[in-house]
Parts: structure tokens; sequence; C-alpha cells
């Protein structure tokens, strides 16, 4: 051992690893990953790439879902281009990352990446990506696999034509993840950032507004299993074993542990594409109640979700159509109907929303019912019915009902006197 | 102390207009001749350290510099590092406040630490050009996302280091490492800065500052900048018993000074050492009626900044203060300022000091004294203070373990290059450590570079302030976490059925987990506290360089100190009383470090006995002693009663279970039932295990005191004892220090460079003391089973001084 690694080991007290002889691998690692992956080898300027190709037919379904065309709603377009609910790639000098639609044919990219970590920051790569994209009747997912840190920028040589010629990238959690990192490993090889003019739509926030009520969690697989009733079939391969994984192949040349990976990623694409899909389909159905036993879509949870994103997206109408929809199933909804009936200007349809969430014991609707009443009707009698009405469905905590109580009996006082 | 005029420079040809204008503005238009000469030497393309007093406009020096480049350019950018956020927050705002005074629109000076909410790192990262941080922050925030700082850094072309003194020990070591990083980095996004700094006096500036910023700066010391004439009283509490050597509790006393101070109509400034000396300052002042503001750390910044600013426009009276605010905090100039205690180094005095005095009026420092035997040496002869050469910072910016921790930041940041150096390590030693990262599963190799490909982020896991030690997590119960102590501390802080304190409040551990860093405590009443039974042994890797010094040997060498908690006791917070004893079966820690050991001579030591002055010998046992010693062998059947070893090794020894100089007479001692058969490694650790007070013992009280004498060093810095029979002076009785940082950062070999004035000062501190059989003043105070411990340290010191 050289005097140097003694010396480390005895200031570390005792407790450095040994080197271990690796045997060195006995063909080039590239070709033993793209044998027990089940890829080609691409050579690029800076060395070798495993590539994958995997075609499906449209008409595959995953789980209850189809794989969709790809097509991206003209509100989902325009909800990606304002930074797609909160998390706009990590910014950069000047550089906008999300480009404005422009309502093109463009190709929409599904991506998803395997890491040597998650803690981000230059030294953590992708050493897999896998890309999704629907091509006359397949849906395809491309992997490319990185056998080897060196071979990084022919890596990028074979990505950068995918991202670029996108017009819309798709992933899960893609605004805090994925793309942060691969706009790293581009500003790293000093190429330029392959998201600039380019829309990206993270399927997570909306996953969250849609489903975050009835699941557990919002991940990819809760919502696959739960929503769409896909189940993988193979064993899973856990999150937290894909970075040594793919360690024990870069020092140790054992690419079996690697397999489970790729189809646990090629997966994820499919996943992705067919999550997408269920958000269209949600949109097509429209504000229709579904007929008994329907399913998807949609249960009450989902509706209210799509309804309040409408919103929040300046979709009142749709929204307001969506709430009244539901109105018969849901005292939030038409809670909610009533509010953007006012909002509209509609107060006849208002009270009549409200009532009807009202008498379903919806205190909200009873507090509006007697502002209604108090102001537009001058009913100070009637608002104070609706106010014991409130309290007596358990009150709003946000609405001062004593306040109001006393004010309206002054005012019924005035109008006796 | 006399006050002084300013001396004025010239700002160097070819300043732009607007900052001339702005600094006309402020009112200075006419530069002090240390910052004209700083600015004229970065001009030059060098790198600058500056060594100027409190309040002499060091920044300026750099600000200026900058300023003026990044008008004439606007790409230029610039990075400050401050060793703490307030002083960042301090510095940056009248950074900004110049900037915008020369017109620029967006002055770029931005704030970017812990502080920095997440959603506005991104726009600070867009709109910066002067970056003012922290090294935490560059080193775990900044340089681990370079491409996300690629502009900045393409054009970094001033490094500022703020404060450089502080950057000692481990810290420093971690600073050069941190800023190899960033040049690193600079030179590949093809940018080559100057750096500049500042720092406290010291004893050995461009050393330290060649150490930590790795260039050879021109030094810039003469302070021309206009000074208060001050007043300076150095007075300790007055002793309330003579022969315990006990004085009046120093904070007290400090606050009525202060208030006496503040009844005269000088705003007073307090500095109070620790957060609770602060609290513990303010309670009697605010009882006294003075208006009484407290500055520490823990304050909210918007808080700290409304005292800064109180101070400055005279609002604040009193402000008590930690030595948060030692460092350059601008508050302007202030009546008197009392320093309770001494702060450790003369520097950090004078900063604290140079607070005192305005231009028009002179100043009041009142420096007053503990009771450490440093304290009383300083006390007994003030112009050990006024006439001091300034300590040395000492620090290894090559250290292994370092240069480990920033290699493997540095590949996580970019891959390593065949050819890479870091410091003194060329490229065969750097492959050799890239060959250990590969072996830690963190790294690959590939076609002569080095890739990481670990999960971890390495930056997350090196703190700047700690080389190579295994933290281990607090936590309750429940699993929620409570604190982290370091691995060495947690083997006699946290051991199963240790009571820790956590915020005052006392728990007990219920598991210690050594190999999982962690440690379960639930919440316990506070009638206990456990004091562990900590076993040392020093031993030397290879021969120590030993030196003879006078009547002294002195040792220096590697050393592994084998440390052992073996049980403790609890005993009743109230009475001191032991409750119980506990044996516990901890693994040793052994720490690889330097260490510094001295004694006396054969003839000194000889002499010594002669005069009666030495008792610590462990075999001067009576005329009857060869035969008892026998009849104990036989009894135990010439085996060591403790590990059974027979005498096949090494010969046995009898041992005193009480000391035998605690007895009146050798036949009392010497009792078969006070001795037993022990081997030598079990004797030699039956011997440490019991206290008696010895010369050895008292001098190393003193050392432990004594070390920061001429370096800049702290308690935790050094580990210290008095051996009977020391391996590193073959056997011969010896004060040891050691290191506490593994393979230490140089301490142990300056101490033993300033061993002659260590002595001097260990006999004038015995000599002048008057308490009676020691005090916490002098040799420490008395011991449960001694006596003549002072007067044999006395005559220790005086022979080796
Ligand atoms: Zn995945
Ligand atoms: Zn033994
Ligand atoms: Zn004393």
């Amino acid at each position: 051992m050289s005097d140097l690694l003694e010396r480390l080991r005895a200031l570390r007290g005792g407790d450095a690893p040994e080197v271990p002889a690796s045997p060195p691998p006995d063909a080039p690692p590239a070709e033993v990953a793209a044998a027990a992956l089940g890829g080609e080898v691409v050579e690029g300027a800076s060395g070798p790439v495993v590539r994958r190709r995997v075609r499906r037919p449209l008409g595959e379904r995953y789980g209850d879902a189809t794989l969709g065309d790809g097509r991206l709603h003209p509100w989902l377009r325009r909800w990606a281009s304002r930074g797609g609910g909160g998390t706009p790639p990590a910014g950069d000098e000047g550089s906008g990352a999300t480009a404005a639609s422009r309502g093109g044919a463009g190709r929409t990219v599904y991506f998803d990446t395997e890491t040597t970590g998650l803690a981000g920051g230059v030294g953590t790569r992708a050493f897999l990506i896998g890309l999704g994209w629907h091509e006359g009747d397949a849906f395809v997912v491309e992997q490319l696999f990185l056998p080897g840190p060196a071979h990084e920028p022919a890596w990028l040589d074979l990505l950068a034509p995918h991202l670029e010629g996108a017009e819309a990238w798709v992933s899960y959690n893609g605004g805090s993840f994925d793309v942060p990192l691969v706009r790293t490993r581009f500003a790293v090889h000093g190429r330029s950032d392959p998201s600039v003019g380019r829309l990206h739509l993270d399927l997570l926030p909306l996953a969250r507004r849609w489903w975050r009520a009835s699941l557990a969690a919002c991940t990819l697989g809760t919502v696959e299993r739960e929503v769409l009733g896909a189940v993988r079939t193979d064993a899973d391969v856990p999150g937290a074993e894909v970075p040594a994984r793919y360690r024990r192949f870069v020092q140790g040349g054992d690419a079996v542990g690697l397999r489970g990976v790729m189809t646990h990623n090629e997966l994820d694409v499919v996943a992705l594409a067919a999550v997408h899909a269920r958000l269209e389909a949600s949109f097509a159905a429209g504000p229709s109640a579904p007929a008994a036993g329907e399913r998807p879509p949609f249960d009450v949870a989902e509706a209210l979700g799509v309804a309040r994103w409408l919103e929040a997206i300046g979709e009142r109408e749709e929204a307001r159509a969506h709430y009244a929809a539901w109105a018969e199933a849901s005292p939030e909804a038409a809670f909610d109907a009533g509010r953007l009936a006012r909002r509209a200007g509609d107060r006849a349809a208002a009270v009549a929303a409200w009532t009807r969430a009202a008498e379903a014991g919806h205190a909200p609707a009873w507090v509006e019912l007697a502002k209604v009443r108090e102001h537009a009707e001058r009913d100070p009698e009637g608002a104070l019915a609706a106010v014991a009405a409130a309290r007596a469905a358990g009150g709003d905590p946000r609405d001062d009902l004593d306040r109001r109580e006393a004010r309206l009996r002054a005012k019924r006082a005035r109008g006796r006197s | 102390m006399p006050g002084r005029d300013a001396a004025y420079g010239a700002y160097p040809d070819g300043v732009p207009a607007a900052l001339r204008t702005a600094l006309e503005r402020q009112g200075r238009g006419r530069p002090y001749r240390h910052q004209a000469r700083a600015w004229a030497a970065l001009d030059a393309g060098r790198d600058v350290l500056l060594t100027t007093g409190t309040a002499s406009g060091k920044s300026l020096a750099y600000q200026g510099p900058i300023l003026a480049s990044q008008l004439r350019d606007p790409a230029t950018t610039a990075l400050a590092l401050f060793p703490t956020k307030a002083l960042a927050a301090s510095q940056a705002e009248a950074f900004q406040a110049l900037a915008e005074a020369t017109g620029v629109a967006a002055s770029g000076v931005v704030r970017y630490d812990g502080d920095t909410p997440a959603h506005r790192r991104a726009a600070a990262r867009a709109a910066v050009r002067t970056l003012v941080t922290n090294p935490d922050m560059l080193h775990a925030g900044v340089l681990p996302h370079h491409t996300l700082w690629r502009h900045w850094l393409a054009h970094l072309a001033w490094i500022v280091v703020d404060e450089v003194h502080v950057y000692r020990g481990v810290f420093g070591g971690h600073l050069a490492g941190v800023l190899r990083r960033l040049l690193r980095l600079a030179h590949a996004y093809g940018a080559d800065p100057r750096i500049v700094a500042t720092s406290a006096t010291l004893g050995n500036p461009t050393e330290h500052a060649r150490r930590v910023l790795g260039r050879d700066v021109v030094h810039v010391a003469e302070d021309a900048a206009p000074k208060a004439a001050r007043e300076v009283w150095v007075a300790r509490p007055p002793l309330v018993d003579a022969a315990l050597g006990i004085r009046r509790p120093l904070l007290a006393d400090a606050a009525r000074v202060a208030e006496r101070l503040a009844a005269e109509g000088r705003q007073t400034l307090v500095f109070a050492g620790s957060r609770q000396g602060v609290e513990e300052m303010v309670v009697p002042l605010r009882a006294a009626g003075v208006d009484v503001r407290a500055y520490r750390s823990g304050l909210l910044p918007g808080e700290r900044r409304a005292i800064e600013g109180a101070l400055r426009d005279g609002a604040a009276r009193v402000v008590v203060a930690t030595n948060a605010l030692e460092l350059g905090i601008d508050v302007g100039g202030i009546d008197a300022v009392v320093v309770a205690g001494y702060p450790g180094a003369t520097s950090a005095l004078w900063q604290q000091l140079g607070r005192a005095g305005r231009r028009d009026r002179p100043g009041v420092g009142v420096v007053l004294l503990g009771t450490s035997p440093l304290d009383a040496y300083l006390a007994r002869d003030p112009d050990r203070l006024f006439a001091a050469p300034p300590e040395r910072a000492l620090t290894d910016p090559d250290h292994l373990l370092l240069a480990l921790d920033h290699l493997r930041c540095a590949t996580f940041e970019r891959p390593l290059e065949p050819d890479e150096r870091y410091g003194r390590y060329g490229p065969e030693d750097v492959a050799v450590l890239a060959g250990q990262m590969e072996a830690d599963g963190d790294a690959h190799r590939a076609e002569g570079r080095t890739y990481w490909i670990g999960s971890a982020y390495p930056a997350a896991t090196v703190s700047l302030r700690s080389a190579g030690r295994a933290d281990v997590h607090l936590e309750d119960v429940a699993g929620r976490p409570v604190g982290v102590v370091d691995g060495p501390s947690a083997r006699w802080m946290v051991h199963p059925g240790a009571v820790y304190l956590h915020d005052g409040a006392p728990h007990e551990v219920v598991e210690l987990d050594l190999a999982g860093g962690r440690a379960v405590l639930r919440e316990a009443g506070d009638e206990v506290v456990t004091r562990a039974r900590r076993e040392r042994e020093v031993t030397p890797v290879g021969p120590p360089l030993v030196r003879a010094r006078g009547a002294a040997r002195v040792a220096t060498g590697e050393v592994d100190v084998r440390e052992t908690v073996t049980g403790y006791r609890r005993v009743r917070r109230a009475t001191f009383e032991t409750l119980s004893r506990h044996d516990l079966d901890l693994p040793p820690y052994v720490l690889r470090t330097r260490a510094y050991a001295f004694g006396p001579d054969e003839a000194t030591l000889a002499r010594l006995r002669a005069q009666g002055a030495w008792t610590a010998d462990p075999n001067d046992y009576g005329p009857g002693w060869p035969a008892v010693r026998r009849e104990v062998l036989a009894r135990d059947a010439h085996r060591c009663t403790a590990c059974g070893a027979d005498g096949a090794g090494a010969a046995l020894h009898v041992h005193h279970l009480t000391p035998f100089r605690a007895f009146a007479s050798a036949r009392e001692a010497n009792r078969p039932e006070n001795l037993v058969t022990l081997c030598p490694a079990c004797h030699a650790r039956a011997e440490r295990a019991v206290r008696v007070r010895s010369g050895l013992a008292g001098l190393a009280y003193l050392l432990r005191s004594l070390a920061p004498l001429r370096i800049l060093a702290d308690a935790r810095d050094l580990g210290v004892l008095a051996e009977p029979a020391s391996p590193m002076l073959d056997g011969a009785p010896a004060v040891v220090a050691y290191e506490t940082v593994p393979g230490g950062v140089g301490l142990a070999d300056a101490l033993a460079e300033d061993h002659e004035a260590l002595m001097a000062a260990a006999y004038a501190v015995v000599r002048d003391c008057g308490c009676e059989d020691g005090c916490p003043a002098c040799v420490g105070p008395p011991g449960e089973a001694g006596h003549a411990g002072k007067a044999e340290a006395r005559a220790l010191a005086e022979a080796l001084s």
C-alpha cells in the first residue's frame, strides 16, 4: 500500500475500505451492456452509447388507459407555456426556458431519466434516458444508455436531436428534477440549452390537482396503479437501488442488474403517455357527469380538481359548466357553481345553485344565501333564518356569524320601528 | 495610548470619474495612505493582504478597485467572502450604497447564503456581479452547481477574503480547499481572479495568507487612519478568599463597570464572550435601570441591524455583545468598551478595544481579566498585552483528510484530469487519492480521468469546521432529531447511561450506536449528572524528535492517542455526592495526531528529588519494600490481578491502591490489603486513574491555559495530560499536549518552538500567585488527595524556565 494511503487510513482512525482488486471486464462495457439489455452499440465521436428501441401498437392499452395521440390540448399548452404549475425549470441567465405556444403540429416527446443520485448538482448524471413519441400507429420508446461517464458527449449527441426536435416535452416531476438535470448536462459540455424554445409539461402538478384528494401519494407509480389500473408484472426495482446498480456495472461490468432498471424506465415513459392521455380524456368527457358504472372517468373529487384547474387557468365558463354538471352529486360543486354564476352576474343561477348546496347542509352556501337575502333582497328575517341554518350546518370559521347576526337583528329592529 | 492624525495618499490615475465623485460625496475624497497603497498594488496586478486596525476603512481598499473595474467593463464579476452572515449583510449594504452612488443602473451586489429564500435564488444568480456570501455557501451551494454560475465564473476578476485570521486550524485548511476548487473552475471558464484579503494583526500574516489563499501577497500593514487617544485599564475582580484564590464573579463586576461608565454619560459597548455571558450581564444592568441591548447570535437580521444602527446614531447607550460584533461590522466610534474576560488572543482584544474612541473625543477601554492562569499572567503585567507580538495563525492547507475531502468535491464538480494537482500533492498522489475514491465506490477512472459516480453530494458530507470525524446524531425515543456531537466526543458525552444537557434540559442516553452514528435519548430529571471516566494513552508512532532545551527534554512527533471511556459515575447535582459507579465496554477511539511533550532531564529530576520537590515517583516505598513486594507477588500467584497475565512477558508490578504518598508512614501504606499485583500495562492504567496532585499535573494545568500565549488556539484544539512515565520521553515523566484534529495542523510543533516562553510564563504565574496551595489561576484548585502540588509545580517550572 502507498504511504499516502497508509497515512490516510491512520488519520481516519483505521476505517478506510481496502482498494478492491476489481476484475477487469472481459469485453468492452458497451458491448456487455448492449448484450445484456437487448440494445445496439452506437459509436459516437467520444465513444459508444447503447440504444434500445421498442415499438408498441397504439391500440395497446396501459391498464385502462390508451396511449393517446401525443397532442396537447390547448389548455395544457397554455398551462405549460406559463411555467406548468409553478415549477418552471431552474431559472438561468436570461434564457426563458419555456417558450410561448407556437400552436404547431410539432412532436411531443415523453421522457424520464435514471440517474447516479438524487442530490442534484454538476456531479449527478443521468445514465439512462427513455424518450417516447407517437409515430404512425405506434408509440416508440427509445432508450439511450451511457456505458461510462467518459462517453457523455456521444450520449448527448444522440439525445440532442430528440429533445431539440420536439415541440413539447412531457415529464413527471421534470420541473424540479429531470429538466434541470438535462440542462446541466448540456451546460457542462458547453452545449446550448435544449429547453430554450420548447414547451415543458410536467404531469406531477396536474396529477396532484386531479387526484390528490383520492390518492395517498401522487407518485407516478401510485397514479398508474390506482387511476390507470396498470399493474407492472416484473418485480420493480426500488428507486433507491438504481444508482448502486449502475455503479456495479461501471466498476465491475455487471449489467444484469440493469435489466430491471431498463424495463422500469421504459414503462415509466409509457406510463407518461398513458397519464397524459387520461388527462386529455377528462377534457374530452367534458362537464357531463358519468353514467353509472362507467370508469374512467370520473369521480367527484377528480371532477372538482379539473374544474378548479380550469378556473385557475382562466377558463371560467368551462369551469362553471363542470361544477354545474356535478352539482347534483356534490354540494361542494353546487356551491362553486353558484360562486362562478354570481361572478358572471347571473344571480338567479347563483341562488339556485346555493340553495341546492344549502339544502344538502353546506354551511358556506347558507352564508352566501344570507348575504343575498340581506343585501339584494333586503330580507333581514330570511337572512337571519339562513344564518341560523348556517350555524346548524356547522358554521364557517372564516365567516363571523355572530357579527352578521347582531347586524341583522339591528336591521330588523330598525325595520320595525 | 496616544491618538494620531490621518495620513493620506492619492487614488490611482484612471479611477473612473463616476466613482471618484461618489467617493467625494461620501466624504472620502482622499484615501488613507494604506487604502491608496493597496489599491495601487491591486492595479499593478498583485494580490494584497491588509492588516490595518478596526475602522481603518479596509473595505474601501477592495470596493474601490472592484467598482472601478466594473465601471470600465460591466461584465466584470467579483466574490466577497465573509465569515459570518451578519458581517456579509453589513458589508453588502455598504458596498451597494457605494455602487449605486456611482450611478450604475444595477449594482449587482447580491447576497446569496442560507438566508436567501429558494424562490429568489434564480433571480439572484441572474443579477449577480459581486457575490457576497460565506465559505460554507460557496462550498456547498455554489461550486457544486457551477453551470448555473458560469457567466459569473467566466468573468471573475476579484476574490475578497475578509477577516482571514478567522480561518485557522481545520477551518483554514478547508478554506484553502474551497478556494482551490473555485480557482480550478474559474480557470476552466477562462478567468484568473486576483485575491485581496484583510486580517486582524497576526504574528505571521504573509505566511498565513500564503497558506490559506495559496498566493504570495503584498502586505499592507501601516494603518494611516486617524485614531483617537485611548485610556486602557486592565484589572481583575478583587479576591474574596486569598488562600483559595477565589475572586468576585467577573460578569457582575463588568456589569458594575458598564453601569458606571454609562452613568458618566458614555456610550458603552461590553464584550461578554459567550451568548450566555451576554444574558447574564443584561439582567443586573436592567435591574439597575440601565437602558441595555443584547447583541448576540440568534437575533433576526432585522434586530441585529437595528442595534448596529442605534449604536451608530447614539440611540443605544449600553450594548452587551458577543464577539459577533468584534469582526468588522460598522457601528462607528464608541466612548467606552468593556472587555469581560480575555478573548483568547491579543488580536481579538485589540479588535474589541479598537471600537473605543471617536475622532473628537478620547476613548476608554476597560479589560477585566478572569481567573485562568493566562488571565493572571496578563493581568500581572499589562505590558504583556500591550507590547506582546501578535499570535501566529496555524493551519495546514495540505492536510491529507482535507485534501481527500476537497478532491471528492472537486471530482463532483469536474472530472479530475490526469495531470491535476492539489496543493503540494502532485499528479501521482492525486491518482492515489482518486484510487481511494474509487474504492469508496464514489469515482470511476477511465482514460486517465476520474469521474464522480457516487450517489452522494460530497459537499454536504464535508463540514468546513471538522476533519474526518463521523458525527453522532442524537434523537429522542420517537426518532426526532435532538442534536449532533462529533464521534470522538460522543464516547464520553453520550455514552449509554450518560446524562446529556440539550439546551439546558437533561436527557438520559438510552442507546449509543457508534457504527450507525446515532444515539437515542429520553428526557430525565435534573437531580443527577454523570461524569465519564476517560483513559488516555499517548503512544508515539515512530521515534519522536527529542531535543535538550535547558533543563528540559522536549519531544515532538506523531502519536496515537487511544482514548477509552471505561465507565462513569452518577453524581447528585446539588451535593456532588457520588451515587453509583458503572463500567462501560466501549471501543477505544484512536486519534492519529501530533504531540509536544516535555519533562525535566535526569539531572534536574535528581535535583528536584533531592530538594524533596518531586513526589510523583512510583518506587520509593521505604526499606521494607522488597520483602513486602515478594509477599504480595506470592499471595497473587505471580499473576496480574486485573488481566491475569503471568510475569513471562514483563516484570510484574506491585501497586498501591491508595497512593503511597497519601499515607503518613510507609508501614501504613505498605499493608498487604493496600497492595495488588499488576502487569505493567494494567499498572500504567491504574496509575493514570488515580488523581494525585503533583507538580507535573500542576504544570499540565498551566500549559492547558497558557497554550494560546503565542498562537491562535482554543481549549478544544488541544488535549493536555501529565504522564508519570511517558513513552514520548523513554518512560520519563512528561507533560504531553496533543492536537485534537487528526494529523494536527501545526499547533504541537508551534508549542515546542515556544517552549521557553511557555515555561517562563508558567513559572511567573505560580511564583506570583498569592494562593496557599493552588487555585484556579495557577496550578488548579487543591485536589482531593493532594498536597504540595503548588510547591512542586513551582519548583519544576522554575527548573524548566
Ligand atoms: Zn423512472
Ligand atoms: Zn494486567
Ligand atoms: Zn494560585
